[in-house]
């Protein structure tokens, strides 16, 4: 076979169009990667904000002796509706309900934060 | 796949800015062209899709890089290169480790397209010519480079990319006489 010939023939190899799959998977992890930084912002927000909330919590039960009074009411009444109920009901009199929905928010939010982050960057895996 | 290979200066800064748009018209204008030629060099359809995807997000990372008056195919070639090189070097060790392993399924492209009915003897016979030779010619004939931009691309000096071509040329030719008879 001559030069020219093959020539001719490497000018004109074969190609094959690249998958859509990957074309759109790359796409989603650029699109993920340019989102991280919020997400980790707003993971550290979520954290930081459990934490201190906790920390206020538990500060307010110590300062009113929180535990001393369940051990209390426990000695006295044992594990009962009444003492469930008097304890749920001092413990908001002591801490804001709205205190503590924000801890749970914070926390299942972090949670939900983080574990989006990694589903996300295991889905734009091939 | 060897028309002008060239982007919008616009378009070039706007994807150095991180507009996603962009990315993603220089995503679509390079990467048929880049997915053929790893393919060849790679000849493993699952490996090359990793390759691709990791050179995609290279240029994504490093966009900043990116200098809108100089040419960015040589510098997504390089990308793409430098990502193959990678990942021979990764199977050399893994192979060092794992004597006789068989957990990859190594894909012909020749047969790759084949599949498709698009297979040649020169398909072939590029498969078995030194890995170098293989690159150069490549991007000499597939992507219609100049031998400029090959040594750009390569980090090889244009007389080394000239020689390159030439004796893969030569083997090409030895291969398809002794193997397929073609005089």
């Amino acid at each position: 076979m001559n030069m020219e010939k093959i020539d001719k023939q490497l000018n004109n190899l074969n190609t094959t169009e690249m998958s859509p799959r990957l074309h759109s998977s790359i796409m989603r992890i650029v699109n993920h990667k340019k989102m991280q930084p919020m997400f980790l912002i707003l993971f550290f927000l979520l954290v930081f904000n459990f934490i201190i909330i906790f920390w206020h919590i538990n500060t307010k039960l110590v300062d009113a002796e929180f535990g001393v009074m369940m051990n209390d009411l426990f000695t006295d009444f044992d594990l009962s509706f009444y003492f469930i109920g008097t304890i749920i009901s001092s413990f908001f009199e002591i801490i804001s309900p709205a205190l503590v929905l924000s801890l749970f928010i914070s926390f299942f939010g972090s949670i939900y934060v983080y574990k989006k982050n990694i589903y996300l960057f295991n889905f734009y895996k091939i | 796949m060897k028309d002008s290979l060239t982007i919008d200066k616009k378009i070039l800064i706007k994807a150095q800015n991180g507009d996603l748009e962009s990315f993603e018209y220089i995503l679509t204008f390079y990467e048929k062209a880049i997915f053929n030629y790893c393919l060849r060099v790679i000849k493993n359809l699952s490996d090359t899709e990793d390759i691709i995807q990791e050179t995609f997000i290279k240029v994504y990372t490093n966009r900043r890089s990116i200098d809108p008056e100089k040419n960015i195919k040589t510098w997504i070639f390089t990308i793409a290169t430098n990502t193959m090189y990678d990942y021979f070097r990764k199977k050399k060790r893994k192979n060092e480790r794992i004597l006789n392993q068989e957990d990859e399924t190594i894909i012909d492209p020749s047969a790759y397209y084949n599949s498709e009915g698009l297979t040649s003897d020169i398909d072939s016979a590029l498969n078995k010519i030194n890995k170098e030779y293989k690159e150069a010619i490549l991007l000499f004939y597939q992507q219609g480079f100049e031998y400029k931009e090959i040594a750009e691309t390569l980090s090889i000096p244009i007389n080394t990319i000239k020689t390159h071509i030439s004796r893969g040329r030569e083997q090409l030719r030895e291969i398809l006489k002794n193997e397929y008879g073609k005089n």
